[in-house]
Parts: structure tokens; C-alpha cells; sequence
């Protein structure tokens, strides 16, 4: 390390060089305080929000789902739209935890915790609308495989639909997990540290005798690896297989080969959108610059700058493909999707998701935290708009002319849309106040190493 | 019948680390260590071998693969066969999802679940710390010295104070 500049080899991840002591209380003490003001105006806002959502589905499900809009034939316009778009938000937390964990990027440790927690939020919400689809939530349970009074009539395995159930299901279940079990070493460093006798018993519960014992240590490691090295191809597959709910259909503009790698780039694409959003905000909000540094944004950037160009040459090969493929159907739903009367949602997505990201080329926009706060904003409401032209604009024109319709939300779907927002932001502003938003003792070993880096180790 | 532990503690894992080398080279039994974050290479410091977890991995995949795989093909093929557009039962290609999510699925599950009962993690196992501070910032390694000969602890002691040990405590349990 002598004759190289050690900070190209190992560059900064820590803003100077906190002692262990001052991690833990950098990191925790901003949960002992009395919550600050902006938190209940943010509080108080996602909760009112969340209360609407909550009206709206009840109404929904009192009256029918036709207050959805599922009386025209564009039948899977908004809820599935925000499916979609809040299971792609749900996938950067685990590519970070787990992708970044296997390839050994130390910047992740900065971010993973906050991105996986909302991964976990990000699936809930993605999961509300197939079930109020269903118009009957309290069967929601007959989409899985049980043996029922019915036969047993088993469900359709065939079906992506199925596969999708099983898919979100799986992956909800493991990162929940990999959060948990993430958590576990810094639940007990709070629980060591609580005054209140009530934080003390809570944390206590929930960090499940930790000790920092080194066979637990030894066991812990390979179980996140373990973790890491399934939650890989999982991630890559449940959005593979959402995009096969399209695929696998006849529909122009749906039935694309190209449809799984697709919709991995443009999960990811919207996701590290999302974390890019909310951690310049709780970065700002809990004082926390020193840890989730301008480094770690300008990481972020690159790849939102590399998803983005993937998904913008997916675009173009979908268009491309249309053109070239010869079949007629295909080239008319694309030129409907670029000049028909949804061309202003399809050139909002081309502009949000493939022009927008590349100013991300140049270092000095990419340094920028308020020019990287307005892009991440542009690109949550590029990808959102991709769902909406990906189903409505195949849907609206279908094979049969007498099936063309115009779609356009009603009051019930943008309020429940309002309601997952609102759930979303409930469950990461409590997050935020209970748990510790970076993992604690990862970056202590970061700490460690930087140590050794510097005294020459 | 009592054991004679002796405790020292640490700053740096590095220091931690060169201590329990140099005690093992001098044939002192390490009963553990404790510390509030991964310290690499103190499986080879210590000797210890790797996990076993992921045996448990192993067999739970292959059970959630060969289950699921074995559970649609019956339900689809022999327990109530239905055509769904005229694909044929057995369409063994599309239950492969399904196979690979329950693969991952039962792997993750019972290798997190082997882990907690392995390291006997439970909401009601009260924390048993070896010193106050290493879920925060101290480094601890617990000696056995039970059974050791008189002149043994005093040495012990010298080899911990010149590898920069904080603190050095005896303790019995």
C-alpha cells in the first residue's frame, strides 16, 4: 500500500474515521430523541393518505369492483399498472443486499438496511392490488394450492398468474428474512443501550439473545451468504416471471420475448430510483451525511445511469422488433403507443426514463444532490407511466375494434393508488424511528478495515 | 465443579487477533470471543472450523425441488387432470417456476431456522454478555484456565497486557 495511492484502491466510505463508540451513537441516538417536527408533518400526511386508500377499498369491496373501472375492457389498467410499479420498487433493496453482497461492494453497507426495509414496504403495497382485483379479498387464500372441499380441484400451475403468487410470496417471505436476520447483531447493541425499561424489553425480544459470540459470528456470515447467494437469482426471477403475466399472452405489445430481461433492468431501474429519493431525504432529516456519503449517491447514479440505458434500448428494440417483425398487428399497437391519444404517457416514459438519465454522464450532475433528488423523482414517474402505456395502451386497442375503449382512473383507483403511498411512507417513517437505518455493525467492520488501510495492516 | 475463566478485552480486532494467536501458540484453551462486529480471520486464528448451514441449505432445496416438482406434476397429471387450452397435463416446462421458488424458498427458510436453533437464538434466551460493551465497542476473548498449572495465569496475563488488552478480569463460573 505504499507505492499506491490507497484511496483509488479503497475508496472512502466513511466521511473521517469514527471510533466504534461514535458509530453507535451516530447511528442510534437519533432514535432516543423526541421525534422532530417535519416527522409528524410527514407522519401526519402518509397517514392521512393511507387513511384514504383505506375508504377507497372499503367502498371498493362494499359495492363491486366496478367503481375500479373494470366495467370497460381495459380491465387491468391501474391496479395491475401499480402492481407492477411498486414490485419493481421492491427490487433494489435486494439487489443491493444481496447482488452487491456477492460482489463485494463495501459501499452497500451505508444503504442496504434502509433499501431492503423498503423493499419489504414496497412488496405489501405491490401486493394490495391483486388482492382488491379480486373483488373478494376474504378468498384471496384460493390462489394457493391447498386441499379444499372442492376435489381437491387444484390451482392452474400452468398459469404465470400462479407462478406469480408463488414468486411474490417466496420473495417477500426471504427478504423479510434477510432484513431480520440483518438486523438481529444491531437490535442487540440497542437493546444494551436503551434506558427506557420498555425499548429495553422490546429490543430485548427481538434480538433473541444476541451475545457477539464468535461461533455465532461464524454462522451468522454463512448464513448471509447463503441468503445472498439465493436471494440472487430470485430477485432476477420474480420480475422475469411478472413479466411473463404479459408475455405469455397474445397481446400486441405484450408478447415479446424481450418482455423478462426487460422488466429485471427496469425493476431495478425504478427501485434504485426510489432508494435514491428516500435516502437523500433521510440522510438530510437524520443527519447522517457522514455515513451515506456523496459517494454512495454518485454509486447509485451510475447504475440508475446503466438500468436506464438498458431499458431505453429495450424501447428501441421494441420498436425496432415491431417494425421489422412484419406482423401488422404488432407495428400498429406501437404506432398507436407513440402517436396515438396515450402518445403524451408514452413520450413522459421515454423522456423520464431514457433521455433524463443520461445527464448522469457528466460528473459534475451526477455530484449534484439536488439534481440527483429531481431525477430520481422524473425517473419513479417515468417507470410508473411505463406500466401504465406497457397495459393500457395494448389493452385500449385490442384485436377486436368493438373492444376499443378509452381509459381514465376513477376517484376509487387514484385513491387507493394515494393509499399505497401512504402505506409505504407509514411503515418507513416508523421504520425509520425504531430501527437503526444503517447496519450498525457492518460499518464498524468497515471502520475496521479502514483502520488497517491507513496504519499500513 | 467451578471453571476459572479469564476475560480481556480489546479496542481493535487486530490486537484481538494477535492475542489469540500468540495465547494458542502457548497452549492456551480460547473458550470464545466476543465482539460487536465480524472480525475476519478469526476462524484461522482459533482454529474453528467452517459452518456446517449450508448442508441444511442443501437438503431443504433439493427437498422444496423434488416436492414441488413431484407435488404439481401429480396434482395436474393423476390426482384431477384438467385441459386448460389444450395444453398437455404434464407441461412439465411450466411448473419450473414453481420448482425453483419452492427451491429457494424451503432452502432460505430452514437454513435462517437451523441458524437460530444452532446458536440457540429465541425471544425468551436472556443475553448473557461476557463484558458490558461488546454489542457496542469492546472486543472480548474468554481463557479457560481450569485445571491450569499456578504459574500458567501469570503469564497469560503478561502475553494479553503486551498484545494491548484494555482490561484483564478472572472470572469463575
Amino acid at each position: 500500500m505504499t507505492t499506491l495511492d490507497s484511496s483509488i484502491l479503497r475508496p472512502r466510505l466513511l466521511e473521517g474515521s469514527p471510533t466504534l463508540r461514535q458509530i453507535t451513537e451516530d447511528i442510534a441516538r437519533p432514535l432516543d430523541a423526541r421525534p422532530t417536527r417535519s416527522w409528524f408533518v410527514c407522519f401526519a400526511l402518509a397517514v392521512t393518505a393511507l387513511g384514504l386508500g383505506a375508504a377507497a377499498a372499503t367502498y371498493e369491496v362494499m359495492t363491486g369492483i366496478g367503481t375500479w373501472g373494470l366495467n370497460k375492457t381495459v380491465g387491468w389498467a391501474f391496479d395491475i399498472t401499480n402492481f407492477v410499479f411498486w414490485i419493481g420498487i421492491g427490487h433494489a433493496g435486494t439487489l443491493i443486499s444481496a447482488i452487491l453482497l456477492l460482489l463485494r461492494q463495501k459501499w452497500r453497507t451505508a444503504i442496504s438496511r434502509s433499501a431492503e426495509g423498503m423493499t419489504i414496504f414496497a412488496v405489501m403495497c405491490a401486493g394490495l392490488f391483486p388482492l382488491l382485483h379480486m373483488g373478494r379479498p376474504w378468498f384471496g387464500f384460493w390462489i394457493f394450492p391447498y386441499p379444499n372441499s372442492r376435489g381437491p380441484l387444484w390451482v392452474n400451475f400452468r398459469s404465470p398468474l400462479l407462478w406469480d403468487v408463488v414468486a411474490i410470496s417466496t420473495y417477500f417471505t426471504v427478504s423479510l428474512v434477510f432484513w431480520y436476520v440483518g438486523m438481529i447483531p444491531d437490535l442487540a447493541t440497542l437493546r444494551d443501550r436503551a434506558v427506557k425499561p420498555w425499548k429495553r424489553e422490546l429490543y430485548g425480544l427481538l434480538s433473541l439473545g444476541w451475545d457477539g459470540s464468535r461461533r455465532t459470528w461464524t454462522r451468522y456470515e454463512t448464513l448471509s451468504l447463503i441468503l445472498a447467494g439465493l436471494a440472487t437469482p430470485l430477485v432476477v426471477s420474480v420480475h422475469s416471471i411478472v413479466s411473463m403475466d404479459f408475455a405469455t399472452s397474445v397481446l400486441p405489445g405484450w408478447h415479446a420475448t424481450l418482455f423478462p430481461p426487460y422488466f429485471v433492468a427496469g425493476a431495478v431501474f425504478s427501485g434504485f430510483g426510489m432508494v435514491m429519493t428516500l435516502l437523500i431525504l433521510t440522510r438530510k432529516v437524520m443527519a447522517l451525511e457522514r455515513y451515506i456519503t456523496l459517494r454512495h449517491l454518485e454509486a447509485m447514479a451510475k447504475i440508475l445511469l446503466v438500468t436506464g440505458s438498458m431499458v431505453g434500448f429495450c424501447y428501441l428494440t421494441e420498436l425496432f422488433m415491431a417494425w421489422y417483425g412484419g406482423n401488422l398487428y404488432e407495428r400498429a399497437a406501437f404506432w398507436n403507443r407513440a402517436t396515438g391519444p396515450y402518445a403524451w404517457a408514452y413520450w413522459l416514459m421515454m423522456t423520464c426514463n431514457l433521455f433524463v438519465p443520461q445527464l448522469l454522464w457528466s460528473k459534475r450532475l451526477r455530484t449534484s444532490v439536488p439534481v440527483l433528488f429531481v431525477v430520481s423523482l422524473l425517473v419513479n414517474v417515468g417507470m410508473w407511466f411505463e406500466r401504465f402505456v406497457i397495459i393500457v395502451t395494448s389493452l385500449h386497442r385490442d384485436y377486436l375494434p368493438s373492444s376499443w375503449w378509452m381509459y381514465k382512473p376513477t376517484i376509487v383507483e387514484i385513491a387507493i393508488l394515494t393509499g399505497s403511498f401512504g402505506l409505504f411512507f407509514t411503515c418507513f417513517l416508523l421504520f425509520v424511528r425504531f430501527l437503526p437505518v444503517i447496519a450498525m455493525w457492518e460499518i464498524k467492520g468497515i471502520a475496521a478495515a479502514a483502520l488497517h488501510a491507513r496504519e499500513g495492516h | 465443579m467451578g471453571r476459572e475463566l479469564l476475560v480481556a478485552t480489546f479496542d481493535h480486532d487486530e490486537d484481538l487477533l494477535a492475542s489469540i494467536r500468540a495465547a494458542r501458540r502457548e497452549g492456551f484453551a480460547v473458550e470464545d470471543a466476543f465482539t460487536p462486529s465480524v472480525v475476519h480471520g478469526i476462524e484461522d486464528a482459533l482454529g474453528a472450523p467452517p459452518s456446517r448451514l449450508p448442508w441444511i441449505t442443501l437438503a431443504a432445496g433439493c427437498a422444496g425441488l423434488l416436492g414441488a416438482a413431484l407435488f404439481q406434476f401429480w396434482a395436474a397429471d393423476f390426482d384431477w387432470p384438467v385441459n386448460v387450452g389444450g395444453k398437455p397435463p404434464n407441461s412439465a416446462l411450466a411448473f419450473l417456476p414453481i420448482t425453483f421458488e419452492a427451491t429457494v424458498l424451503l432452502g432460505g427458510v430452514a437454513t435462517a431456522v437451523a441458524f437460530f436453533v444452532r446458536s440457540r437464538l429465541s425471544p425468551l434466551a436472556p443475553p448473557r454478555l461476557a463484558v458490558p460493551g461488546v454489542t457496542n465497542d469492546v472486543l472480548a476473548v474468554v481463557f479457560d484456565l481450569t485445571g491450569a498449572e499456578p504459574g500458567r495465569e501469570p503469564a497469560l496475563r503478561e502475553l494479553l497486557a503486551g498484545s494491548r488488552a484494555r482490561e484483564i478480569r478472572k472470572e469463575s463460573a
